[in-house]
């Protein structure tokens, strides 16, 4: 169906294929802004679908931890139940097994929260993101309601361009780093003072001239460390949905390449149950890169209190 | 059964655990390696293209890249 559709149009499923996987794992673009807004000091302020992405989490998460907490606090008895049980034994092992041995007991508490913060918000940032809700969307907008994919003016098809993953874009993952690279900031003078804190990033008693190559390469140690955590997460993020739409592709490709249709049917049969796979793995993909961007923050944040050189 | 069961997915946790912690300043050191390397090619390659001297400042970026990455690996490797 897919072939037909193709050679009508006059171009090949291998000129689309390429626009097709980066169109699902990038940003829509301005043009297709899902709220059209004015532009303020010079940045254009309208919704694209990343952003909407990340108020759907920042729902989402209100909803699933902060009710339930909430609910946990009013209530008389001690035992949490039900999601309230589940959130507990996610904190308690976020914060002995990642805060506590990393910025020590002292400051446990200090940064338990924004570890927790960062790891539930990635978690369903990510998870979102394996959650095909707009293209079913989509499908039932083309084959129930019969609007054609090029009718632009219609809402659903306004919400079909871009992905769906928020952490998969650069600008997501940047800023979250960025909070981590203040958060480094602020541990380190919390706990040695300001003065201090700058002056602990070099180690201390050595011949002035080393500290002219040395304070230079900290200071870029300094940047690179949230450069990491950004390009790490967004990477991750776009590399397995990549790998899912190549395979998927590849019916189409072998289709149009053997011009027949069991020629895709046949490729079918390898890439689909491999894009499952890949899925399975993807699952794991998301908790373990919400995981580690969590670890890494703590591990920064660590280094900043307990300084040894 | 259910204690042998528990015993054994307590242990596993404690055992995780304990390479959770093990493996975070590595991860970190590793990560750090790549990103530096990648962050200062970049740079160099902007610089480049905006004095046209390709391809000395990419040269000169992934050098000190790579001089900060393993600088930070060996301060994590020779931690006290």
């Amino acid at each position: 169906m897919i072939l037909v559709g193709e050679k009508t149009s006059g171009s090949s499923v291998m000129d689309k294929v390429g626009k097709n996987i980066i169109d699902h794992v990038s940003n829509s673009d301005i043009d297709h802004a899902i709220v059209q807004l004015p532009q303020l000091f010079g940045i254009n302020m309208s919704v694209t679908k990343h952003v909407l992405m990340l108020w759907i989490v920042a729902l989402l998460v209100s909803i699933t931890i902060i009710i339930p907490v909430r609910a946990y606090i009013r209530q008389n008895n001690f035992i949490p139940k039900g999601m309230a049980n589940a959130i507990e034994s996610i904190t308690q092992f976020i914060r002995d097994s990642i805060v506590a041995p990393n910025v020590g007991p002292k400051w446990v508490n200090t940064w338990t929260p924004l570890m927790l913060t960062f790891f539930f918000f990635i978690l369903f940032a990510n998870g979102i993101g394996m959650i095909p809700v707009f293209d079913i969307l989509g499908v039932i907008n083309r084959f129930v309601f019969n609007v054609p994919y090029e009718a632009d003016h219609n809402f659903v098809n306004g919400l079909l361009h871009g992905g769906v993953t928020a952490t998969g874009n650069f600008n997501v993952t940047a800023a979250l780093a960025i909070i981590t690279f203040f958060s480094i900031m602020i541990a380190g003078t919390k706990a040695h003072g300001f003065i201090n804190h700058w002056k602990n990033l070099v180690p201390h008693g050595l011949a002035w001239p080393i500290y002219i190559i040395l304070i230079p390469i900290e200071l870029m140690g300094l940047l690179v460390k949230p450069f990491a955590l950004t390009m790490r997460l967004a990477a991750n993020m776009t590399g397995g949905h990549i790998a899912l739409l190549a395979l998927l592709s590849l019916m189409a490709i072998f289709a149009e390449m053997f011009h027949s249709a069991a020629a895709g049917i046949g490729v079918a049969l390898i890439s689909v149950p491999m894009a499952a796979a890949i899925s399975g793995l993807e699952i794991i993909v998301v908790i373990v890169q919400a995981y580690v961007f969590t670890l890494l923050t703590a591990v920064f944040v660590g280094m900043a209190i307990n300084v040894h050189h | 059964m259910t204690n042998e069961s528990d015993n054994f997915l307590a242990q596993s946790l404690k055992q995780f655990q304990r390479f959770v912690h093990k493996a975070g300043p590595s991860a970190s050191a590793s990560y750090t390696l790549l990103a530096a390397v990648l962050f200062l090619g970049a740079l160099g390659f902007y610089a480049d293209n905006y004095f046209n001297s390709s391809p000395i400042f990419i040269l000169v970026g992934l050098s000190i890249g790579l001089i900060i990455g393993f600088y930070e690996l060996a301060k994590s490797v020779f931690k006290k």
